[in-house]
């Protein structure tokens, strides 16, 4: 892999893991945790988004414990959906940010809702499980309602943050653009 | 590798253990050992507040979901089925196993200590690299982000508040973040690629190799100045190449444009010799060091023609990393050359030797020499991240030197240094090169301290690049008559600015900072404030702009304590000017920049209009409008942030450091615009020529106290002899 690469994803992940704090010390409502994936997947591509997603959830599993590990295909999704998203053009209106986002979204519940409930029981120890507990209770499956929980938890978080990496990319100094060719006509 | 890696197995066993077995009683046991063992050891007794933060709430969450709790709340009449408890208890319970022995897992194997045994181990060293830079890039970007958020706090943007305000406040935080380390890339791919990483399959790794003593910790200077002498019998081979350089009719063209950017019609450096080029900021230096290194076209786009060799090669038969055994190129943040696979100032010199697969023995004897070289022995045991910028701009110089290129290329590679260390670091570049029979090129603003050190000498204006020194400057420093006389000389009427028994120290230290300081300035006073590095000076201007509270006392601007003031109406009174003023930057253009500090001021568009075009105007910005910020050169980026304080007209400015990236030309530029400033001025300043010429009054800031309140050239002495 060339040394580029390596930087861009080595900045990507040390922005996801920045900016999950920063959300945390705004305690703001949303996570933040996977703008690095997605911009990482906008300017180099599917596979390079999966694989920033992957090494951002090993990290995280070094640093607070082997839970976050666990969750490394959700991540790897996340950096997938948005490098073809990213291929289709997409990311070239605000718009079509916002699609992928909600494609993002979509493709997240499918991963995560199984993981969630098998490995965990559909239990996360955080807000959310009050909402599982009642879908739970009016009578929804068990998958089905951690299916409606992970979709709700995330919507506005990967809607934003598909948003922010657009701008993001948007706002690229030409200097630094020219340096992605292949972006898919993000840029 | 054999302990981390053999642990890691062991705990996969153990996981699989974990989900496998039946619930009761295999991994009820299970968990009961991994949280036992976790309380016993003692070093990791501490994780267990890390097991319980994650397993009580998920215990709650597993009542609430399994065990009816809602459906008992909402007058379900099934309780759940008892089977069904069972089940969740023992997930809950191979969860405990796998968290618990995962802890231990983590304590047994720090992450420096997984990092380096990966990088020792044959996994593709890119593995190393991914898992290693994120953790330490995560400091800077802590420090980054700190800075951006006081620099946005002293504009006026709301960073608590309520949560319009705090989402609002997240752009401001996030773009500057986010666009400067992208805005950092190629700087970053280039240092990389210097350090010859991914050049070889193979890399030596000196954890693997036998521990071998690495030399006394605390070398005299005498001892250093011996070993600098025997370095050529440890180098390895001669260089062949006569001439180091030799560039006839190159043009660089950048892309998009007509015009070369960089021109060179003539330029010889035989090897073992030495060349100053001088130049302003802009002038072309970095592209000149970029294409002598190889960059040109793969981290500086653009088309090269004429004749360019290097160490008797075409530069373009070769990238960077080709190059970097041979040409090594120091660029002027030392930040972001670092590797981001070192934990230790040792580790990081040997970082690039060991991606030349070099023998042990011989990377060992480059480190220790480089290390002597650049002064800086008695730091390898430390953090690369937490080095003064001197400190990491000597360590930038070693990382290179031990490289031991036939060209050594330094842009600017001392402006963070001691000036009193310069030209010894210029001596001991010179003892080295006469050495190796290495070329070295210094590419700087001004003459000194190198002339004496170079044989030749070439001069940088508007990309042009002609032999022999500058014109004569149009102001030197031994030159009174020029100067611009401050319009308004000592004290006006009454205080604008009272510092009022300031104590402070910072969090966690006995020692306090300051014991109640007491000072006033007058409105429309112009004051230096001068002192040794760690007086506090930064953090006294911190103080008087209301960024940092005080633990008693209180700083008052027109009578009102400074802390008490919402941002807003602070940011309206007080202007900023940050030691990295580019930090804040966030706008794409430099007219959106400069017109954010006005947001908020009750002016028409067209009274906006006309303070930005004064402000361009003074700021020598004018036709600069629609460029992106960050495409400009470090000190257009400086006036930038000038010209945003210059619309707000505060009443108080205050200046850290301000004159860092300017040259002549924009130094007097910026003097002139100070000189018109109707407000107070307080400014930190190492630049004694600046204040001499600008501030009636110095304030010197030594051991927790203004020690001196004088005209300039006694304070300066002093501050002088202090810094000896």
């Amino acid at each position: 892999m060339k040394n580029k690469t390596l930087v861009v994803v080595a900045l990507c992940i040390a922005l996801n893991i920045g900016l999950g704090q920063i959300a945390s010390t705004l305690k703001l409502p949303i996570f933040l945790d996977s703008i690095g994936t997605i911009l990482a997947a906008i300017l180099l591509g599917p596979w390079i988004g999966m694989l920033t997603g992957l090494v951002t959830n090993l990290l995280w599993g070094l640093i607070s414990g082997p839970v976050a590990a666990a969750f490394a295909p959700v991540a790897m999704v996340i950096g997938l959906v948005a490098g073809l998203c990213a291929r289709k053009g997409m990311f070239r209106s605000l718009a079509g940010a916002i699609v992928a986002g909600v494609l993002i979204t979509v493709f997240v519940t499918l991963v995560a809702t199984p993981i969630r409930t098998y490995l965990f029981g559909g239990v996360t120890g955080s807000g959310a499980d009050f909402v599982v507990a009642y879908l739970n209770a009016v009578g929804k499956k068990l998958l089905q309602s951690v299916a409606w929980t992970v979709m709700g938890t995330n919507l506005i978080d990967k809607v934003v943050s598909a948003v922010i990496a657009w701008a993001v990319v948007k706002q690229l100094p030409e200097r630094i653009r020219s340096l992605f060719p292949g972006t898919g006509g993000a840029a | 590798m054999a302990g981390p890696l053999r642990a890691f197995v062991a705990w996969m066993v153990w996981v699989g253990g974990s989900m496998a077995l039946p619930a009761f009683p295999f991994v009820a046991v299970m968990a009961g050992v991994a949280l036992s063992a976790l309380g016993l050891w003692r070093r990791s007794r501490r994780r267990l507040r890390a097991v319980a933060i994650f397993m009580i709430p998920l215990a709650l969450g597993f009542g609430l979901v399994h065990g009816g709790v809602v459906g008992f709340l909402m007058g379900s009449p099934a309780a759940p089925s008892p089977e069904r408890v069972r089940w969740a208890a023992g997930l809950w319970l191979r969860i405990l196993s796998v968290v618990s022995s995962g802890q231990l897992w983590l304590e047994y194997v720090p992450p420096p200590v997984l990092i380096t045994s990966l990088f020792a181990s044959s996994l593709p060293a890119g593995i190393g690299f991914l898992l290693a830079s994120p953790l330490l890039l995560g400091e800077q970007i802590r420090a980054r982000l700190e800075q951006i958020r006081e620099a946005q706090l002293a504009r006026g943007v709301p960073v608590f508040g309520s949560f319009a305000e705090r989402a609002s406040a997240l752009t401001a935080l996030l773009f500057p973040l986010v666009l400067g380390l992208l805005n950092d890339l190629p700087t970053r791919v280039a240092a990389l690629d210097m350090k010859a990483f991914g050049l070889f399959r193979r890399r030596t790794s000196l954890k693997n190799a036998a521990v071998a003593p690495r030399g006394t910790p605390e070398k005299t200077a005498l001892a250093e100045e011996a070993q600098l002498a025997e370095q050529p019998q440890l180098a390895g081979k001669p260089r062949l190449a006569e001439t180091a350089i030799r560039l006839e009719g190159v043009r660089f063209i950048p892309p998009a444009a007509t015009e070369a950017l960089l021109e060179v019609p003539e330029l010889r450096l035989s090897s073992g010799e030495r060349l100053l080029v001088t130049g302003d900021s802009g002038s072309g230096k970095s592209t000149l060091a970029s294409l002598l290194s190889g960059g040109v076209p793969e981290h500086r786009s653009g088309t090269v023609t004429g004749n360019a060799l290097v160490l008797e090669e075409p530069v373009a038969s070769r990238n960077t990393l080709a190059w970097s055994p041979d040409v090594q190129f120091v660029q002027q943040n030392p930040q972001l050359s670092l590797s981001g696979c070192a934990f230790t100032v040792y580790d990081e010199v040997a970082f690039g030797p060991e991606n030349l697969a070099l023998p042990p023995d011989e990377i060992r004897g480059r480190v220790d020499g480089a290390l002597a070289a650049a002064g800086i022995s008695h730091l390898k045991d430390r953090d690369p991240a937490r080095l003064s910028g001197g400190e990491a701009q000597k360590l930038a110089l070693a990382s290179a030197l031990a490289m031991e290129p036939g060209l050594l290329v330094l842009d600017e590679a001392f402006t963070r240094v001691h000036p009193s260390d310069v030209p010894v670091l210029a001596g001991k570049l010179a003892v080295w090169s006469e050495a190796r029979r290495s070329a070295v090129v210094f590419l700087e603003k001004k003459r000194e301290p190198f002339a004496p050190w170079c044989g030749a000498s070439g001069h940088l204006s508007d990309g042009r690049l002609l032999p022999g020194t500058p014109p004569e400057s149009r102001r030197t420093s031994s030159d009174p008559g020029r100067s611009p006389a401050p319009r308004i000389a000592g004290p006006a009427e009454g205080a604008l600015l009272r510092i009022d028994g300031v104590s402070f120290r910072w969090k966690g230290q006995d020692h306090p900072l300051f014991r109640s300081l007491g000072k006033e300035l007058a409105r429309g006073e112009r004051v230096a404030l001068v002192g040794p590095n760690g007086a506090g000076k930064s953090t006294l201007m911190r103080l008087c702009a209301g960024l940092l509270p005080p633990e008693s006392g209180a700083v008052l601007l027109n009578g009102r304590s400074v802390t008490s003031m919402n941002p807003k109406e602070r940011a309206g009174k007080i202007g900023f000017l940050f030691q990295d003023a580019e930090r804040q930057i966030f706008h794409s253009t430099v007219e959106a920049e400069v017109l954010f500090s006005l947001r908020n001021a009750p002016l028409s568009g067209e009274e906006k209009m006309e303070r930005l075009h004064k402000a361009l105007e003074a700021t020598g910005l004018a036709g600069k409008e629609k460029k992106h910020p960050l495409d400009l050169n470090a000190a257009e980026r400086r006036m930038t942030a000038v010209a945003s304080l210059s619309v707000a007209e505060p009443e108080l400015l205050l200046l850290d450091e301000p004159t860092r990236d300017f040259d002549a030309r924009r130094q007097e530029l910026f003097e002139a615009w100070l000189a018109e400033r109707p407000g107070a001025v307080l400014a930190v300043s190492h630049d004694f020529d600046f204040v001499s010429r600008g501030f009636p009054r110095v304030w010197l800031l030594d051991d927790g106290e203004i020690r001196a309140d004088e005209a300039p050239e006694k304070a300066l002495h002093c501050s002088a002899t202090l810094a000896e």
